[in-house]
């Protein structure tokens, strides 16, 4: 039982409530309903409280009833402008007993609706819900990497800058390596400022002339690799890359299709379908790039190196 | 409900009757305002037009917020409140330390981190001047305090409050028969009798809603007042700030020294995470140095009633407390006073839960209306003559004058707009409404305003699209229904007056005079 179904349930119980006053009933010269009928309507109304109570949480509870006294009040309004009826005209061995059909028929094709609307809502998630479930997952990371990302986000740029880079490279094969970069230039203070986000040891840095050339051991090279590997999930990565692609480009790359599967682009169309989530814009801004990856993906071309 | 011997009967039904009939049209006014701004909101993105999906609280803000800071001069950066905006604008307010000459500066910020407007002076003067969201704001503003200034203007309220409370128990007192005459409406008997099913039938209904709003609305009323310094000198020998440290614990040690503010979005990413909802108002207390605090308030998770307030180091980002609404451990006290809130203003359960309130909301309006003219009907004096007269005009004169703010504040918004556009229809119509109700026989002013308000409220939508403001078509492209839908409440309201003014005969009604005794 859902909540859409209770609260169809709820001024069903409401209605016969009405129906059933015996002040109204007795106005128009008509038998009161039987204690034992109001009781059960009564019933089956504060059934649906508890039931609501159960599956809303208290906040739904509260409208319900706030709803159940406003729609009471309108119910009442609304009586009072239809005459009572009998109950042989409402009651089984009246008009329902005579012509069953077209009286269930409304009242079978109100169920159904609302047991599709209902079944709609907690239907196991199709292709579509599962794009979306791996879209928002993935954008959940964005969220709570946001503070590796940030560390690391040096270290990408050093990489990004330095394509030809002689050694550069190595920060990501854990190996000892000698970096030589122009002593002036933005892509040394990147790599110092990487190195210090993975803890500043085991790196020295010496200059000479126009050059400066850091050497960095086997477990500094190790923390930034962790540092750009192990903490940047695929989002993080892809937040990090350039409109053009970069050197990051190649394992957004690899771990998009392993995050999202070979049908990187029905990942994509959740995220565009997904407005209500609000960090969506967010990473739909840097989408070219994520396009030209999976141009790239659906010509079946490799990752970039 | 409750049977009582004769003598106390009388004295309820005495109590109930001059509750009603002294303070009955302030109460109706605040109840009616009421009503309305439960919907504020909605109102809002109706009136601005609002196109846009994303909340200003859910996107990135740390580098605009950053600029807010570093653009204001040092003496401005106390406090620095992060709020949502008409028009899907983040609202930043900068303020120095607190006190009757504090001066401030308010931003509007656009999603792409524009400012679109800068106001800076005394906070008094700057605060409530967001042109998109004035008529949401002023529809507030007159509930809350009936734009009567401060304090003044919350003890009227307050006095509205504690009337609602007594003529809601006294009616549940001397009512015998409340649960077997709730569906009693005799639309054929005597006129008096059916107004009286009329006012019983929708005062039993909204009876729990009106304790519950009458009990939170005087306590929000009264708090700041009353509550508060009355609790200060019974526990603390009248040392509020004594109160207040034991309320929210004490201020962290004054540390000026200067430090990197937090990533503001990581914080609001973190708080949204583990509140589990939105974050709805933003508060970052002395950004930039070392006793920074960020306080996130964050919306109701799904099917709760109360939010988290979550209370962060300014400098680290780290997560310092959850902080409850009242106290610092746990009571049924607290529980109660955190739950004030969401009762009174009814949107923990999004619009439903507002539809629920103001639909009960207008039950009441109901009750109090014609529970005046019940009282007046018994009597054929001068005086009841001219508070029943009184009664229409107010009764009829509040929408109209409602619908002619609305159609002030699309009358200015092509001229810039603001608040004093909004006031300014407000006070017009108002006036139209007492002239005519004075000016007509008494037998047509209902007819006469109801009309008005029916006319009123069928141009705004017309008013609305000739101000500029987006037509269906762009809404839905959009995907906003907050538009159409307004229009659409709007007619079916304009509808609902004009149906009441048409002549008795056409709804087949006989009409209920004042001065006929109610047997």
């Amino acid at each position: 039982m859902t909540p859409l179904v209770l609260a169809a349930a709820s001024a069903a119980a409401l209605a016969a409530l009405g129906v059933a006053d015996p002040k109204r009933r007795r106005a128009a010269g008509l038998a009161p309903a039987r204690p034992r009928h109001r009781s059960a309507a009564l019933g089956a109304l504060a059934c649906c409280g508890l039931g609501i109570a159960a599956s809303a949480g208290p906040a739904g509870a509260v409208t319900w009833a706030a709803a159940v006294a406003a729609g009471g009040w309108a119910l009442a309004q609304g009586l009072a402008l239809v005459p009572a009826p009998s109950w042989r005209s409402i009651a089984t061995a009246g008009r329902f007993r005579s012509r069953p059909v077209p009286v269930a028929l409304p009242v079978v094709a109100l169920i159904c609706a609302l047991l599709a609307v209902e079944g709609r809502r907690g239907a196991p998630p199709d292709d579509a819900a599962a794009d979306r479930v791996a879209a928002l997952a993935l954008l959940d990371r964005l969220e709570r990497g946001a503070p590796a990302r940030r560390a690391a986000a040096p270290c990408l740029a050093a990489l990004a800058s330095a394509r030809d880079g002689g050694g550069l490279r190595d920060l990501l094969s854990d190996r000892a390596a000698a970096v030589v970069l122009p002593a002036d230039g933005g892509a040394g203070t990147d790599l110092q400022r990487c190195i210090l986000s993975a803890g500043g040891e085991g790196a020295a840095t010496a200059r000479g002339g126009d050059t400066a050339t850091t050497t960095i051991d086997a477990d500094t090279a190790s923390r930034v690799h962790a540092l750009i590997a192990g903490t940047l999930e695929d989002a993080d990565a892809l937040a990090a890359l350039a409109p053009s692609g970069g050197t990051g480009a190649g394992l957004v790359c690899r771990r998009l299709a392993a995050a999202a599967g070979p049908d990187v682009a029905g990942f994509v169309a959740a995220l565009r379908r997904d407005r209500a989530y609000p960090k969506a814009g967010d990473l739909l801004e840097g989408l070219p790039a994520l396009e030209a990856l999976i141009d790239a993906r659906r010509a079946r071309s490799p990752c970039p190196a | 409900m409750i049977r009582l011997p004769a003598r106390e009967h009388r004295r309820l039904v005495a109590i109930h009757g001059w509750t009603g009939v002294g303070l009955g049209l302030l109460l109706y006014v605040v109840v009616a305002t009421g009503t309305v701004a439960v919907l504020a909101r909605e109102i809002g993105a109706w009136s601005s037009g609002t196109l846009a999906t994303r909340a200003p609280l859910s996107r990135a803000l740390d580098a605009a917020v950053g600029r807010a800071i570093v653009d204001a001069p040092p003496g401005l950066r106390d406090t620095v409140d992060l709020s949502a905006a008409a028009d899907d604008r983040l609202a930043v307010s900068l303020r120095g330390p607190a006190g009757p000459d504090a001066r401030g500066i308010d931003l509007d910020v656009a999603p792409d981190g524009a400012v679109l407007r800068r106001r800076d002076g005394p906070a008094a003067d700057i605060e409530d001047a967001d042109p998109p969201g004035a008529l949401a704001a002023f529809l507030v503003d007159l509930h809350v305090r009936l734009y009567v200034p401060a304090p003044w203007g919350y003890a009227v309220t307050g006095v509205a409050g504690l009337a609602l409370l007594a003529a809601a128990l006294s009616g549940f007192a001397i009512h015998r028969h409340l649960l077997k005459d709730i569906f009693t409406l005799r639309r054929g008997a005597r006129p008096g009798l059916t107004a009286r099913d009329r006012h019983n039938m929708a005062g039993a209904w909204a009876l729990p809603f009106a304790v519950v709003l009458a009990v939170t609305g005087s306590v929000f009323s009264w708090s700041a007042s009353a509550g508060f310094p009355a609790l200060a000198w019974m526990s603390y020998g009248g040392d509020r700030e004594a109160l207040f440290a034991a309320l929210a614990g004490p201020p962290p040690p004054a540390d000026p020294t200067p430090a990197p503010r937090a990533d503001l979005d990581a914080v609001m990413a973190d708080a949204a995470a583990r509140a589990g909802a939105a974050p709805t108002y933003v508060r970052l207390a002395r950004p930039g140095r070392a006793d920074a605090r960020i306080t996130v308030y964050a919306a109701p998770p799904a099917g709760a009633l109360t939010g988290h307030t979550l209370v962060y180091d300014g400098a680290s980002g780290t997560l310092l407390e959850d902080r409850r609404a009242f106290g610092r451990v746990a009571s049924v006290g607290g529980t109660l006073y955190g739950l004030m809130a969401p009762l009174h203003f009814g949107d923990f359960a999004g619009p439903a839960s507002k539809v629920a309130w103001a639909a009960l909301g207008l039950c009441s309006c109901v009750a109090t209306l014609g529970g005046i003219r019940l009282w007046l009907a018994r009597r054929d004096d001068r005086a009841s003559a001219l508070l029943d007269r009184c009664t229409a005009i107010v009764g009829l004169g509040l929408p109209f004058a409602t619908a002619g703010a609305a159609a002030g504040f699309f009358a200015g918004l092509p001229g810039g707009g603001g608040p004093g556009w909004t006031e300014a229809g407000f006070l017009a119509a108002a006036a139209a409404a007492t002239v005519a109700g004075i000016a007509l026989p008494r037998r047509r002013v209902g007819p006469a305003l109801s009309a008005a308000t029916g006319i009123g409220l069928a141009l705004l939508p017309a008013l609305r699209w000739a101000a500029g403001e987006p037509g269906w078509g762009a809404a839905l492209a959009a995907g906003r229904l907050a538009v159409p839908s307004g229009d659409v409440a709007v007619l079916a309201i304009a509808a609902a007056f004009l149906w009441t003014a048409a002549p008795a005969a056409m709804r087949d009604r006989r009409p209920f005079r004042p001065g006929r005794a109610v047997p």
